[in-house]
């Protein structure tokens, strides 16, 4: 449905973001991760229509969004990663301010406004004023407030920053209902453990350029595949070694002492075939041990890539 | 349309709360109130018997006049510069900018956020005004006429403001470039016949040959002059000056039309002014989507 397509951005000759190119599909929930720094915001305001890219475009269901930016971001929300608080406004004030801008009004205003601070438990404190509430809570109404007018693309700038646990969790729920229900999400963090149990794809950003893209299993998969497996022995090393060579899973084989190091390609149940063939074939084994792949082994990649 | 009114009864409804607004028309009507009862004592400060002196009414009626102009002049630039670069101060104006409104709607909703906070301002001052009324002299007519002009100077003054708050981010620099901008327009409009004046008087110069009637138009862009002479008349304030000025123009179309004239040049170049100020203001422009339509 969103395909941005080649954008690059620099801030008088700094270069924030460099030919990013990112598909997104219906339902799906983009995790884009990046260190400080990395242009997630940059990406994500010119994403929402707020920032001028110096070159490429961005399509939205195949239509360039620059033909018709105000119709576009009819379409999107967009919560940023800072509160912008107005003096002297009540929380449920603020949401039928911004209901009234999408062009929601009256009892249908109300009737949606209440609906969604109910969803986070915020109805009892609609009559405060909303400079007085705490950051999570702030938070928690800017992303209601994002979709008031249930929008098919939802672009989230850090939005779990400043929450409690509990608050997060409710949060990813709300979330991945919207995404079962069509919505699709672009949610930016640096905190990697945050988007790996919610996202179906992620990008990752290093100094400006896209150093991975790609759907959640595939990139899972290739971190596995770059992953050793450590298998400790006792006895029956030779043996150990000639099933190893025969597997055709198996890319290399080190050896120290009774630790063999494998490099292994194949999948779970591949794993389990090649440990039940060394205990059949009679290898004493002490462990058999493959580090579970995870994001923040991603940025580990990246890292010694670079 | 609805869209604007969203935008603008948010923005009245944090005004009326908040306490600098009220404290500000308080002061403001206690001000009116002490300068209009001096001259109300210095003017008819006379015993029952005398004849009531019906041009010292008048003469009221152009110092609140007097008073109202510096009221647009201080009051409008310090709203409509505010406007929007406090929104982005705030940064809440990327909210508002995100939501796919249309630029145009934000800037017309703040200058009729800004036009109506002075509205009241001058209502509330009516019944202080309307002191001038229990002495006769003054029509209603004249106070009709005063409220319209008003609300063009301020539209005028106003989109000046809206243009400085769009290109400052800061309130402050936003603010003060809109009393600058206001300053030199006056100077500079009132200088320019000023010194045609003495162009003309010191080469000894025969109007009738020159053809002055530009300097009308001039006229009619200085903020300062053109509310008065738009209410009071030619007499007042630049006294005889004025009405030489006013000699140098002999077209009598002009003169006859002065008030439409006026009136339609300020609001088409407000609107010229909004327009640059709505382009200014939307983060992806209109020459950019071309650019990259046709691609
Ligand atoms: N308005 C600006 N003018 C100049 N440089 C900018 C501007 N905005 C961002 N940058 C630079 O662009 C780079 C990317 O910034 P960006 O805010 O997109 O990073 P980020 O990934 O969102 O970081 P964070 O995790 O801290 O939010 C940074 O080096 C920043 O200094
Ligand atoms: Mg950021």
């Amino acid at each position: 449905m969103l395909r941005i397509d080649n954008i690059s951005k620099s801030y008088s000759g700094f270069s924030a973001l460099k030919d990013i190119n990112i598909e997104i599909e219906e339902g799906s929930i983009f995790g884009l991760m990046g260190e400080n720094g990395a242009g997630k915001t940059t990406l994500m305001k010119i994403t929402s229509g707020l920032l001028m890219p110096d070159k490429g475009n961005i399509y939205f269901y195949d239509e360039n969004i620059y033909a018709n930016i105000n119709s576009y971001q009819k379409n999107i929300g967009y919560m940023p990663d800072f509160f912008g608080v107005y003096d002297n406004i009540k929380v449920i004030e603020y949401m039928l301010f911004f209901a009234g801008i999408y062009g929601i009004y009256d009892k249908k205003a109300d009737k949606r406004c209440i609906e969604l601070l109910e969803l986070f438990g915020m109805k009892d404190i609609m009559q405060e004023y909303v400079d007085t509430l705490s950051k999570g809570m702030k938070q928690k109404l800017c992303l209601l407030r994002s979709v008031i007018h249930s929008p098919k693309l939802l672009i989230l700038d850090e939005p779990c920053s400043g929450m409690d646990t509990s608050s997060r969790i409710m949060v990813k729920q709300f979330l991945s209902e919207l995404a079962m229900d069509g919505t699709s999400v672009i949610i930016s963090s640096h905190i990697i453990t945050d988007l790996s149990d919610l996202c179906t794809s992620i990008g990752v950003l290093d100094q400006n350029q896209m150093v991975i893209n790609g759907s959640m299993d595939e990139i899972m998969k290739s971190i596995n595949e770059k992953d050793p497996i450590y298998i400790n022995i006792c006895e029956e090393k030779q043996r150990a070694i000639k099933i190893l060579k025969e597997n055709r899973f198996v890319n290399s084989i080190s050896i120290d002492d009774m630790l063999l190091m494998i490099n292994f390609n194949g999948t779970k149940n591949d794993e389990a075939d090649l440990l039940t063939s060394l205990i059949k074939s009679g290898v004493k084994i002490q462990s058999f041990d493959r580090k579970k792949g995870n994001l923040e082994k991603v940025f580990l990649h990246i890292k010694d890539n670079a | 349309m609805l869209r604007i009114n969203s935008i603008f009864l948010k923005q009245m409804r944090l005004r009326s709360r908040s306490f600098k607004f009220v404290f500000g028309i308080m002061i403001y009507n206690l001000i009116l109130l002490i300068i209009s009862m001096f001259i109300f004592e210095m003017k008819f400060n006379i015993n029952i018997n005398d004849n009531i002196d019906y041009a010292a009414s008048q003469d009221i009626y152009n110092i609140m006049i007097v008073l109202e102009t510096l009221m647009v002049l201080i009051m409008v630039p310090f709203f409509t510069a505010a406007s929007i670069a406090s929104e982005r101060e705030k940064q809440t104006l990327d909210l508002i900018l995100s939501t796919g409104i249309n630029s145009y709607t934000i800037v017309l909703g703040k200058l009729l956020e800004s036009l109506s906070l002075l509205i009241l301002y001058v209502l509330s001052s009516l019944p202080v005004i309307s002191i001038i009324f229990t002495i006769g002299g003054i029509s209603i007519l004249n106070i009709i006429q005063f409220i319209f002009e008003i609300i063009v100077s301020s539209i005028f003054i106003g989109s000046m403001g809206i243009l400085s708050s769009c290109i400052f981010k800061k309130v402050i620099s936003a603010t003060i470039c809109s009393y600058v901008t206001i300053v030199v327009v006056s100077i500079f409009t009132v200088g320019i016949v000023l010194i045609t004046y003495m162009y003309i008087r010191f080469f000894g110069l025969n109007i009738q040959d020159l053809n002055l009637n530009w300097i009308a138009f001039v006229i009619m862009l200085n903020p300062v002059i053109d509310i008065i002479h738009a209410v009071s008349g030619d007499s007042f304030f630049i006294g005889s000056l004025n009405t030489q000025i006013i000699n140098m123009i002999d077209s009598a179309d002009i003169m006859k039309y002065w008030e439409l004239i006026s009136i339609s040049m300020r609001i088409i170049i407000s609107i010229i002014i909004l327009c640059i100020s709505a382009h200014l203001l939307s983060p992806v422009k209109n020459k950019d989507r071309l650019r990259r339509s046709r691609k």
